[in-house]
């Protein structure tokens, strides 16, 4: 991930989160929340439910603070909640697939924003979680298994598949609307 | 392939994709509630332990903090932690996080069956006869239950790690 020099450093920041400091809270929030809804929106398809996803993460980040051993890690733990509530929105949407919505096309956003966002609506979540977490956010195999909770291995090969499957669907895609 | 991926986000991110401004302001507001409020939910997983005849018992002792289990897909499956060790530890609350393919099990509380992690209020029978959590698994494998104990402050106590290999049925 690229940090920005001139930000305060994460660990103390982070530990002054985790004793309460709402200004330390306040900071996280405004260093994360572009990043995480970004993330959440390609997730989900949805700017409702990314922006619920993105408010019910950080919330329980900073309820459960406490359970973070290493400050260092809060990037990749935001990112692991991020995903495991999606997960549960899907489980309790009663949907095994997606929550996506694919967007109309007379929506005023750049063509290969619109072209990414329907072709992701089409994948399997697994693999677009992969795909938006080391193709999106630049998060490394390593950081990117702790977030999914598998091994590097299966990272590895999972978004080879990603990012396969991701390149042909958005050509096909891409072809349809030219015809 | 990685390259073409990577361009077309980079393309992608030119467009503003901001959240709502008041964000922070729903974020804060929520933590601050949270941490005000007294941990309200209280667990009965017993009375649906001791009704539940095909239920397989599995008894770990909270220290070590990992323990290894074996259990079978799809079967409910009551995980009892020991905690009197604890006794004199000033826990507020627990919490109970599932790895994914395990559900939490309840016909009391439907709505945790969905859920990912519970937040328990502690009560005093924990101590005596364990902190009940009733589980099920939905596909094969080695699954990790975590298990926290926290205080008023929200400090972690003790987190123990219990972790279940799943069989297929024979």
């Amino acid at each position: 991930m690229k940090i920005d020099s001139s930000e305060t450093p994460l660990e103390p920041l982070v530990e002054r989160a985790r004793k309460g400091d709402e200004s330390a809270l306040s900071e996280l929030v405004d260093r994360y929340q572009g990043r995480l809804y970004r993330f959440c929106f390609y997730l989900s398809g949805n700017p409702t439910v990314a922006e619920d996803l993105c408010q019910d993460t950080f919330v329980r980040v900073f309820t459960s603070l406490g359970k973070l051993k290493d400050p260092a890690k809060f990037h990749s733990w935001l990112f692991q909640i991020s995903k495991n509530l999606f997960w549960d929105r899907l489980r309790s949407s009663g949907k095994t697939e997606t929550l996506l919505e694919e967007p109309s096309a007379a929506s005023d956003s750049p063509e290969v924003h619109l072209q990414i966002t329907r072709t992701l609506a089409r994948m399997d979540p697994q693999d677009r979680l992969v795909l938006l977490l080391v193709d999106l956010q630049g998060h490394s195999y390593r950081e990117a298994a702790e977030i999914l909770e598998i091994s590097v291995e299966a990272v590895t090969s999972r978004i080879y598949r990603a990012r396969q499957l991701f390149v042909e669907a958005y050509d096909r895609d891409e072809r349809k609307d030219d015809l | 392939m990685e390259q073409r991926v990577k361009g077309l986000f980079r393309q992608a991110e030119q467009v503003p994709l901001e959240p709502s401004p008041f964000l922070k302001t729903r974020v804060l507001a929520h933590v601050r509630e949270a941490r005000a409020k007294t941990v309200g939910f209280r667990w009965k997983m017993w009375a649906l332990a001791s009704s539940t005849a095909s239920l397989l018992l599995l008894s770990v002792l909270f220290w070590p903090a990992r323990s290894s289990l074996t259990a079978l897909v799809d079967q409910r499956v009551l995980v009892r932690v020991e905690v009197e060790a604890l006794e004199g530890s000033n826990v507020a609350y627990a919490t109970v996080e599932l790895p994914d393919g395990v559900s939490f099990v309840s016909t009391k509380y439907p709505e945790i069956q969905k859920a990912h992690e519970v937040r328990l209020a502690w009560m005093p029978e924990f101590e005596n006869r364990g902190l009940p959590v009733v589980v099920r698994a939905t596909s094969v494998g080695k699954k990790t239950i975590r298990i926290f104990l926290f205080d008023r402050n929200d400090t972690v106590l003790k987190a123990k790690e219990v972790t279940i290999t799943f069989r297929g049925a024979a």
